[in-house]
C-alpha cells in the first residue's frame, strides 16, 4: 500500500508491504524490514533490520508525535487539499505565532520591501521579546496584528510575498 | 529547629526544598496559583493554599498575600526559592516584620547586592577585578557616545536584570540604538525598571561561579566552582562542576575573592558570585546572585553538602558545621536542563500538555523535577521542566553517563532539548572541555534533528497509520510468550520491575 505522510511542510511518501511477522517498507528508494510493538501505554519497541529502538508516541486522529532519541517528531496523514496548497508555498511567507504572546513591535509596513532573513515583528511570551524574521525576499503584502494584540498559537501575523510571484 | 515552612514558589526548586524540609523533619506549606492546582509541589507538601491567578504578578508575586498564608498556617519561615521574591529586599523585610524568618541572607545583603550597580561598587571596593563599563545607568542621550568609548563588541544590561532578560549584545554601532530600544523595553516588562548600562563584552567569555554559604556568626566558606558556559539566550543549559577550564592556582584565587566579597556584606545562607573569565584565566566580577541557583546540585554532588538544609539551618542560626579545611572536590557533575522549547527554532518555549513521562534511573543519576504524566506546560512561567544531574569520578565518565541517563529520558507531548543534550554530550569539542558562552552559536549542527532518526521515526508512525489500533500488543497478543513479554518489556523501559 502507498502512504504519505507530512511533517513539517513536508511530504514523504512510503510503500508498506504486510508479510508474516513484519512490514516490509520502501523509502527514499531504501527497503526497510519493520516491526513495532506496543510495550507499555504510550511505550514501543521498533526493530528495523535488526536493530531495536524504543520509542514513545501518541496517535490523535490524523495526527501521530513520536518521541524518538531526545527529539520530538509531528507527524499528520494529509488531506488532498494539503498536499495542493503545499506545492503553491513558493513565494509566499506566511508569519504565524510561533506561540501564545503579545506583538510588542512591528518592525515594517504594508508594501516595505524586505530581504531574506530580516526582522518583521517582536513578539513577546514568557517575558522574552523575539524578533521573528521572514526567509524570503520580497513585500509585505498583509499584517493581521497591530501592537499590543495578544495572539494565539499559529495566529495569522503577517504575508510576505516574492517579487517574482507576482510577476508570475 | 523550625516547625513549619512555607515554600514561596513553584516547580521542582519547590518540590527540592520540600524535600529537604521533610528529611530535616520540617513541615512544608505549598502555595499555588490557579495554573499550579495539580502541580508536583501542591501534592508533596503538607499543606497548599491558593494565592491567586496564573501570572506571577497576581500570585507568586503578591509577597503580602503569601505572608498571610504563612502567618495563617503558623509557619515560622519563608524559603523563597530562586526568581520570584528571592531577591526581593523588601519582602525579607516584611517576613521580618511580621516575625517570620526569611530564609536567605539579610534584606540589607540583597539590596547591596541585588542592585547591579552598587554590587559592582562594592566589589571594586573590595578589589575584585571588574570589566570594563559604566558605573551606573546610561541615558538613551549619551549612550551612544558612551558605547563608541567603551568599544564594541559590548552588552546592553537591564540594572535590575537577571536570568538574561534585558540584555543584548551589541557587535557593531548601528545595531546599538535598536539594540538599546529592544532591551529597555524587555526590562520594562520584566523588572518594571527600564534602566540599563553598558558594558564591554570579553571575547570566548566562560561563565564560571562560585558559590558561597555563610552563617549568622559571620563564617563564611566557599563550595568551588561551576562552569555554565553552555547558554542560549544567555541563560545557562548545562553545567558541570569542577570546571574543565579553571586550574588550581584560579580556583584558590577565585574562591578567596568571592569569600572576601561575601564577608564585606555580612553574608549569611547560599549565595553565587559569578564571574566570566577568557581562555587565559583572566576573570572578572558579573554579579552575585543572593539565593539557591538553579544549578546547586552539581556543587552538592562534588562537595557532599546539602545547600538547602544548610541554608535552613543557618537561617535559623546555626553555626556552619564545616571549615574551609574540611571541604574538598570529589569527582565530576554535571547538570543538563530540560526544557521546553526547540531548540530547532531558536530555543523558543513549546507550551502544551506532557502526555507520557518517563525519567532516567540506575546510579549516579539525579532528576529534580516537577514532570508527571498530564503536566501541563503554560505561557506563564519558565520553561524548564526538570533538571537532570550526574556524578561520576571524572569528567570523561560523568560526560558518558550523562550521555546515558539522557537516552533514557522520554518526554511525549511537548518539544523538549533533550534530542539537542544528547547530540551536545557526543560532541567533541564539549568533550575536549574547550568551552565558551558562545558554543551553541558555533555548534548549530548539534540544533538539527540527524535524519536517521527522522526516518526511524517515520518507519514507526508509517506503521502506525497502517496497523493502528491493531498494532501488535505485548499484553494481548498470543504469539508471545509471558517470557517475550517480561524480557521485551524490562530491556524497553529499564526499570526495575522485580
Amino acid at each position: 500500500m502507498k502512504y504519505s505522510l507530512k511533517i513539517g511542510k513536508k511530504i514523504i511518501s512510503f510503500i508498506l508491504i504486510e508479510e508474516e511477522d513484519f512490514y516490509k517498507i520502501e523509502l527514499d528508494e531504501k527497503e526497510y524490514k519493520a516491526e513495532l510493538i506496543k510495550i507499555d501505554s504510550n511505550l514501543y519497541s521498533l526493530i528495523i533490520d535488526g536493530l531495536t529502538y524504543t520509542l514513545a508516541l501518541s496517535k490523535e486522529g490524523k495526527k501521530i508525535e513520536l518521541f524518538f532519541k531526545g527529539d520530538l517528531f509531528a507527524f499528520e496523514i494529509p488531506s488532498q487539499r494539503d498536499k495542493g496548497a503545499l506545492e503553491n508555498l513558493s513565494g509566499i511567507d506566511k508569519i504565524s505565532a510561533p506561540m501564545p504572546g503579545r506583538v510588542v513591535k512591528l518592525l515594517k509596513k504594508i508594501g516595505e520591501e524586505v530581504l531574506d532573513g530580516d526582522g518583521v515583528i517582536v513578539v513577546e511570551a514568557m517575558k522574552m521579546e523575539s524578533e521573528l524574521k521572514t526567509n524570503i525576499d520580497g513585500k509585505i503584502t498583509e499584517i493581521n496584528v497591530k501592537e499590543g494584540d495578544t495572539v494565539d498559537l499559529g495566529a495569522p501575523l503577517l504575508t510576505i510575498e516574492s517579487q517574482d510571484k507576482k510577476e508570475e | 529547629m523550625y516547625k513549619k515552612v512555607l515554600i514561596a514558589n513553584r516547580g521542582e526548586i519547590a518540590v527540592r526544598i520540600i524535600r529537604a524540609c521533610k528529611e530535616l523533619g520540617i513541615k512544608t506549606v505549598a502555595v499555588f496559583s490557579d495554573a499550579d492546582k495539580n502541580s508536583l509541589h501542591v501534592n508533596l507538601a503538607d499543606e497548599a493554599y491558593n494565592i491567586g491567578k496564573p501570572l506571577p504578578s497576581e500570585s507568586y508575586l503578591i509577597g503580602d498575600r503569601i505572608l498571610d498564608v504563612a502567618k495563617k498556617a503558623k509557619c515560622d519561615a519563608v524559603h523563597p526559592g530562586y526568581g520570584f521574591l528571592s531577591e526581593n529586599a523588601e519582602f525579607a523585610e516584611n517576613c521580618i516584620k511580621k516575625k517570620i524568618d526569611f530564609i536567605g541572607p539579610s534584606a540589607e545583603s540583597i539590596r547591596l547586592m541585588g542592585d547591579k550597580i552598587t554590587s559592582r561598587e562594592i566589589a571594586k571596593a573590595a578589589k575584585v577585578p571588574l570589566v570594563p563599563g559604566t558605573d551606573g545607568e546610561v541615558k538613551d542621550s549619551e549612550a551612544l557616545d558612551i558605547a563608541k568609548k567603551i568599544g564594541f563588541p559590548l552588552m546592553i544590561k537591564a540594572t535590575a536584570g537577571g536570568g538574561g532578560k534585558g540584555m543584548r549584545l551589541v557587535h557593531k554601532e548601528s545595531e546599538f540604538e535598536n539594540s538599546l530600544q529592544m532591551a529597555k523595553s524587555e526590562a520594562r516588562s520584566a523588572f518594571n525598571n527600564d534602566a540599563v548600562f553598558i558594558e564591554r563584552f570579553v571575547q570566548e567569555p566562560r561563565h564560571i561561579e562560585i558559590q558561597v554559604l555563610g552563617d549568622k556568626k559571620g563564617n563564611v566558606v566557599h563550595l568551588f566552582e561551576r562552569e555554565c558556559s553552555i547558554q542560549r539566550r544567555h541563560q545557562k543549559v548545562v553545567e558541570e562542576a569542577p570546571s574543565p577550564g579553571v586550574s588550581e592556582k584560579t580556583r584558590k584565587k577565585m574562591g578567596e575573592i568571592a569569600v572576601n566579597l561575601a564577608k564585606k556584606v555580612s553574608y549569611y545562607g547560599a549565595g553565587t558570585v559569578e564571574f566570566i573569565m577568557d581562555q587565559k584565566e583572566n576573570f572578572y566580577f558579573l554579579e552575585m546572585n543572593t539565593r539557591v541557583q538553579v544549578e546547586h546540585p552539581i556543587t552538592e554532588m562534588i562537595t557532599g553538602i546539602d545547600i538547602v538544609k544548610e541554608m535552613i539551618k543557618v537561617s535559623y542560626g546555626s553555626p556552619l558545621s564545616f571549615k574551609q579545611s574540611d571541604i574538598s572536590i570529589k569527582g565530576h557533575a554535571i547538570e543538563c536542563r530540560i526544557c521546553a522549547e526547540d531548540p530547532d527554532n531558536n530555543f523558543l518555549p513549546t507550551p502544551g500538555t506532557v502526555v507520557y513521562v518517563k525519567s532516567p534511573q540506575g546510579p549516579g543519576v539525579r532528576d529534580d523535577s516537577s514532570l508527571f504524566n498530564g503536566y501541563e506546560v503554560t505561557t506563564f512561567y519558565d520553561p524548564m521542566l526538570s533538571k537532570l544531574i550526574v556524578w561520576s569520578e571524572d569528567r570523561e565518565n560523568a560526560i558518558r553517563r550523562m550521555s546515558r541517563a539522557l537516552s533514557e529520558y522520554i518526554v511525549l507531548g511537548v518539544k523538549t532539548n533533550l534530542g539537542f543534550l544528547v547530540r551536545l554530550m557526543d560532541d567533541k569539542d564539549f568533550n575536549s572541555g574547550k568551552l565558551d558562552t558562545g558554543f551553541i552559536e558555533k555548534h548549530k549542527k548539534l540544533l538539527k534533528i540527524p535524519s536517521a532518526n527522522q526516518d526511524v521515526a517515520s518507519i514507526a508512525s508509517i506503521i502506525m497509520v497502517h496497523a493502528g489500533t491493531g498494532i501488535k500488543n505485548l499484553e494481548r497478543d498470543p504469539r508471545f510468550t509471558p517470557w517475550k513479554y517480561i524480557a521485551r518489556r524490562a530491556s524497553v523501559s529499564r526499570n526495575s520491575m522485580f
